[in-house]
């Protein structure tokens, strides 16, 4: 099938071990963890009371203070993160085609900050049930438009097509921790039928929160490892026991090859294909043999027009959950037979977190990063091998290797799988 | 890139105020009927709009096969639930995909699901408002008594993809899956990207849903503000439109390609000619005046389709009642299809704006319209807007006279959001 090219031309990143691309790729590389205690608010009697947060976040995208009122916390990663993704790819000050230039995101499910949730429980709830009568005598003093304008379902990505100006195709999903893998994969297929030239294509996400905390603590998900925080997230580790919540953004340009080509673009990568699929099994839990994952990744290669025996390495989900990590790798080994083992798999949760809705773009970006720096990202804390979880999963410290095609997958809660697959630009099959 | 394969509706569904089935809708829509009215659900008693949509008269209890599936989700995935397995079990793809799920999971795994979900909406933080009161800011208060006043699986209850993952988990749809939550038009996109996926060969069949419950006080409070709503009718297009009303509903569509059809020896309701969405990129509340973005769209969306403006027999307008959107509706309806050249018909009227959902209950209706060959009045339509007068606008019903006609139907929303889908009637599968 002779389907266009795409072509990833540019990159953008705010994350807990990083607010650049650059900063979070050294930072990563140099083994730093983004997980402490958590300071947005005292979470000190929660049971997990640790998270990986953004730090010393300064947004610095266009207009930031105008925009600043009318977003919530994490969109503002999101504006930077893209801001920082359309420089890199050279397309400001103006894109040059609205109409050809389209915004696909993977946004949270977080649908208000807990300020707004304490002054809505004063206004219309003071017995802590609602009361529609008391927000109607409370309407002049709690009303506020940007409240709703911040809420709304598809406020971020709004946000972000007026911000860059786009005209074009534009869209939000949201499938949990496979959000912005499948934002990722949307996009593709939007531009390999010619549905746009470029897109600008991520996700954000942050669910450290008072609610958000407590609705994975309620589910006994997270990891508790509250006194030792570097090391609460180990996937693969044979004593691994929940994830750790992060929070953040990642957009990549996406950016049909030809035309990526004429404008003399950098080309960091190929986003060569794509495999989504639906585990229809549990709701919480991937199943244990890696059905669903596998024909993501059967999908992903076959979109991709390569074999297993190409992947030189695999950007793993990862959650550090006994479950997923488990699940993931008998994926990997019924796809990959053989080869598994001497494949490179790496999650690189240990260090960032999870970044639920934003996870999968991040681990993109640092899935090109790898193909461009020809390193490979290790697998952070992990000291006690699990016998069941026994594939490559670089856990020496960052390794040098040429990639010439690399993997990187998510996995969500409700069973939606994501697994994209991405190539060197100067990788030929052999 | 796309298989010369027809793509074929095989199922349906609705659920709204204007009935429990489609059959429901279509008689009432044909007798002129508004099931619009005072809000029954919520207390807005003081409040001085209370009108809504909602659905009447409907046995929750037996929205859903497996009743203890209703305890652990939320009342707006029940309808998105109920309306996916009524479309199924119509289209009889339910009792093929159990019998596959024993003989060859590989017919799963080629069943798509696409969702338009609302995201997650204000209500279903209310579990958390006595907590909130109770601990009035101490968040050590909070996190003590959290287990003893929320419900463990609190945050499974509102995933915003939980219709998805239980269409997959219920029928067995082990597919390409995408939970669009882009407001109004998520529905409508995940229609159209169900198409392509059946076009490019991602998928054999889809099972499309879209679902909300877009009634709740809390946004409704903000809608009022925003001068959006009518307290007195939604009368599309009407000179005395002002504004719209808020409902409730849920739509589902089967959607496979002509082998499938083949293979399943089912009977296609109509044939999927093709879809289109883009942005105006004007903000999150905001749309253009002269209607020329949405011109735009529908003359790609004819091109792409190979269509002409006169192969369109009818047109069903987004038609919310609201001035600015009815009015720049009208003139782009009038730039693609000149002067009095298309009947245009709208249905909301008749069960109000169901916003996510409202897409797909209009491409259900208007798809029943095609097989009926009628075209419903727009009921509370007695004299036309200033700028709609150009339209042919549909003042009582009139018979189609082309022998399979062609429909196209047009849903619009929040983030300046436009969407067109067009369908033709067909007597027999290929």
């Amino acid at each position: 099938m002779n389907q266009r090219r795409v072509a990833i031309t540019g990159l953008g990143v705010v994350c807990p071990i990083g607010n650049s691309v650059e900063s979070m790729w050294q930072n990563l590389m140099a083994g730093r963890c983004g997980v402490a205690e958590i300071g947005q608010f005292d979470a000190s009697q929660f049971p997990t009371r640790i998270a990986a947060e953004v730090k010393d976040f300064q947004a610095s995208y266009p207009n930031a203070q105008k925009w600043q009122k009318q977003l919530m916390c994490f969109t503002e990663f999101a504006m930077q993160a893209a801001y920082e993704a359309v420089c890199d790819a050279n397309l400001l000050p103006a894109i040059e085609n609205p109409a050809d230039f389209g915004v696909v995101v993977g946004s949270g499910m977080m649908t208000a900050e807990f300020e707004y949730f304490e002054r809505f429980q004063q206004a219309a709830a003071p017995e802590g049930h609602t009361d529609w009568s008391k927000l109607k005598e409370a309407k002049a003093e709690f009303y506020q438009q940007q409240d709703f304008l911040k809420t709304t379902s598809n406020s971020g990505l709004s946000a972000l097509v007026q911000a860059f100006g786009a005209k074009g195709y534009a869209t939000a999903v949201h499938t949990a921790c496979a959000s912005s893998g499948q934002a990722l994969g949307l996009a593709l297929q939007a531009i390999r039928r010619g549905e746009a030239k470029q897109i600008l294509a991520g996700g954000f996400d942050s669910m450290i929160n008072p609610i958000g905390l407590s609705s994975f603590c309620l589910l006994g998900a997270l990891s508790t490892d509250n006194d030792d925080p570097e090391f609460a997230s180990r996937p693969f580790d044979g004593t691994r026991q929940g994830f750790v919540l992060g929070e953040g953004a990642a957009f990549l340009v996406l950016e049909e090859w030809e035309s990526a080509v004429a404008r003399g673009a950098k080309i960091y990568a190929e986003l060569a294909g794509e495999g989504n699929s639906l585990s229809a099994y549990r709701i919480t839990d991937s199943h244990p043999n890696g059905d669903g994952a596998i024909q993501a990744i059967q999908q992903a290669l076959q979109s991709a027009g390569v074999t297993a025996q190409d992947i030189d390495y695999i950007n793993a989900h990862g959650t550090s959950t006994k479950m997923n990590d488990l699940s993931e790798t008998n994926a990997i080994k019924a796809v990959f037979g053989a080869k598994a083992h001497q494949i490179p798999v790496s999650s690189t949760k240990a260090q960032t977190g999870h970044l639920i809705a934003a996870a999968g773009a991040l681990e993109a970006v640092i899935t090109v990063l790898s193909i461009e720096q020809s390193m490979v990202p290790m697998t952070a804390h992990l000291r006690h091998p699990d016998p069941e979880c026994d594939l490559d999963y670089v856990v020496e410290g960052p390794r040098e290797k040429s990639i010439g095609v690399a993997m990187s997958n998510s996995f969500g809660f409700g069973g939606s799988n994501s697994s994209l697959v991405f190539k060197n630009p100067a990788w030929r099959k052999k | 890139m796309s298989r010369a394969e027809h793509v074929y509706v095989t199922g349906m569904s609705a659920i709204s105020a204007g009935g429990h089935d489609i059959e429901q809708h279509w008689q009432a829509l044909m007798q002129g009927e508004t099931k619009i009215g005072p809000s029954q659900k919520d207390d807005l008693s003081t409040w001085d709009n209370q009108l809504a949509g909602e659905i009447q008269n409907f046995d929750w209890n037996r929205a859903l096969p497996d009743r203890k599936l209703m305890k652990l989700i939320s009342k707006q995935d029940i309808i998105g639930l109920h309306a996916a397995i009524k479309a199924c079990d119509a289209s009889g793809l339910t009792p093929f995909l159990a019998q596959a799920m024993q003989d060859d999971v590989s017919l799963c795994d080629k069943t798509a699901v696409f969702v338009g979900s609302p995201g997650n909406k204000y209500f279903q933080q209310y579990d958390f408002l006595a907590l909130v009161k109770e601990s009035n800011g101490d968040m050590q208060h909070f996190a003590k008594h959290l287990f003893e006043q929320v419900h463990p699986t609190w945050l499974l209850r509102i995933l915003p993809n939980n219709v998805l993952a239980y269409v997959g988990i219920q029928l067995g749809c082990k597919g390409v899956n995408h939970n669009f939550t882009n407001h109004v038009v998520g529905g409508m996109q995940a229609l159209i990207e169900a198409y392509y996926a059946i076009k490019t060969g991602q998928a054999d069949r889809a099972v499309v849903v879209a679902y909300d419950i877009a009634t709740e006080p809390q946004a409704r409070f903000y809608y009022e503000q925003l001068g959006v709503l009518s307290a007195n009718k939604l009368a599309p297009f009407d000179k005395s439109h002002d504004g719209t009303v808020l409902a409730e509903g849920a739509a589902a569509i089967v959607l496979e390609s002509a082998s499938s059809v083949r293979l399943r020896g089912v009977k296609p309701i109509a044939q999927m000619l093709g879809g289109k969405s883009t942005t105006e990129g004007v903000g999150i509340c905001s749309l253009t005046d002269d209607g020329k973005p949405l011109a735009s769209l529908m003359q790609q969306g004819l091109e792409q389709m190979g269509l002409y403006s006169y192969d369109v027999d009818m047109l069903v307008a987004h038609g919310n009642g609201n001035q600015k959107s009815d009015d720049s509706e009208a003139l782009a309806i009038a730039e693609v299809f000149g002067e009095r050249s298309v009947p245009v018909t709208a249905f909301k009227p008749l069960m109000g704006h169901t916003l996510c959902a409202s897409g797909l209950i209009d491409t259900t209706l208007a798809i029943q319209a095609l097989q009926y060959k009628h075209i419903p009045a727009i009921i509370n339509c007695k004299k036309a807007a200033p700028q709609a007068e150009k339209l042919d606008l549909v003042f009582s019903a009139r018979e189609m006279k082309a022998q399979l006609p062609t429909a196209m139907v047009i849903n619009r929303g929040f983030g300046s959001m436009n969407a067109m889908v067009a369908f033709k009637a067909c007597e027999h599968h290929e």
